[in-house]
């Protein structure tokens, strides 16, 4: 090709319409270009630049990726302890009410517990009935002195 | 897809991601991590990759996304990019320190381009992509692509002609 071909490539590479190939083609050709042209020259050491960037590499350990667990996986870890966490609440908080309630014992009748609360009032009512009855005894001959301060309260009311 | 399937379809784009995110982000760090989080993205879906027309266009998608995801949150992307801090590398002669010193002025010179101009010129002139290969990564017609890689590429050439006619290098 002559330079002038080459001109016209360069001006279609700038205006964005030169292919792959005519690409490669003129950095070949500007590769080993050592006249004086300026837009040659500007050229070269673009695509010269823009060629060693080309060539930068990473370095990077496969195994770093590939230790990655997969997202589903993943998933499926966060919703197996997630419902494992809710069972063992549950089951914690069932147990410790079942505990808790059993434990309630209202009262103790001949040694043997009772914890239903309605049997315990009854035993409760029968025992205050029982020792109230035991102090109303002899309360009836209290009613004579009674008669016998009637009249001291008939001379304080006059007053 | 197998882990030596993955190795050779997947793994080998490991280079032109990192290019990529790098030439978005401006960071070595920064853009080995979205690397590995892209590729680590494939790896999980290694085995529904056969859904795509083009794993490498789907990586690179990805990549960019993740990347200027990045760059908004850390607020870089409109702002001038400081200079890029590449690795020391041992000198040995002039032409090594020209070269190096060439690459690094078109390398801030399309830094300095905006998107989609800077990820464009990078896919066609550093990765050797197709018009119709960059089309589903920038999600742009043809016609579009071309004007906006022609800007670029006349742009950086400006910066190329202010360098050579001051006759110093402004790196």
């Amino acid at each position: 090709m002559e330079q002038l071909e080459y001109k016209i490539l360069l001006e279609k590479y700038f205006e964005g319409t030169s292919s792959i190939d005519e690409e490669q083609n003129l950095k070949s050709f500007l590769t080993t270009y050592t006249g004086n042209d300026a837009d040659f020259a500007e050229a070269k050491i673009m695509l010269t630049a823009l060629n060693y960037d080309s060539s930068e590499t990473i370095e990077f350990d496969f195994n770093l990726i590939a230790k990655d667990k997969p997202t589903k996986i993943k998933q499926i870890y966060g919703i197996i302890s997630g419902v494992a966490a809710s069972l063992i609440i549950g089951i914690s908080l069932t147990f410790i009410l079942k505990t808790h309630n059993a434990q309630i014992i209202y009262a103790y009748v001949d040694g043997q517990p009772i914890t239903n609360k309605l049997e315990a009032m009854q035993y409760s009512k029968q025992a205050l009935s029982s020792i109230s009855s035991n102090l109303n005894k002899g309360t009836q001959g209290l009613n004579y002195m009674n008669k016998m301060n009637r009249p001291v309260e008939l001379l304080t009311s006059k007053n | 897809m197998t882990v030596e399937e993955f190795k050779e379809k997947v793994f080998i784009l490991k280079d032109k991601l990192y290019r990529f995110s790098k030439r978005i982000l401006n960071d070595e760090t920064e853009a080995q991590d979205i690397t590995q989080d892209v590729l680590m993205k494939l790896w999980n879906m290694r085995n529904s990759l056969h859904k795509y027309n083009s794993i490498e266009a789907f990586a690179m998608t990805a990549t960019r996304n993740l990347s200027l995801d990045r760059a908004r949150r850390k607020n870089l992307r409109y702002q001038k990019a400081p200079e890029i801090k590449y690795e020391s590398e041992t000198v040995e002669n002039t032409d090594k320190v020209e070269q190096d010193e060439t690459a690094k002025i078109i390398r801030n010179a399309i830094q300095n381009l905006k998107e989609p101009q800077r990820t464009i010129m990078h896919l066609r002139d550093i990765e050797q992509y197709d018009f119709d290969e960059i089309e589903p990564i920038v999600n742009m017609t043809t016609e579009t692509i071309r004007v906006n890689l022609s800007r670029a590429r006349k742009k950086v050439r400006e910066e190329i002609k202010k360098i050579m006619s001051y006759g110093t290098a402004r790196v």
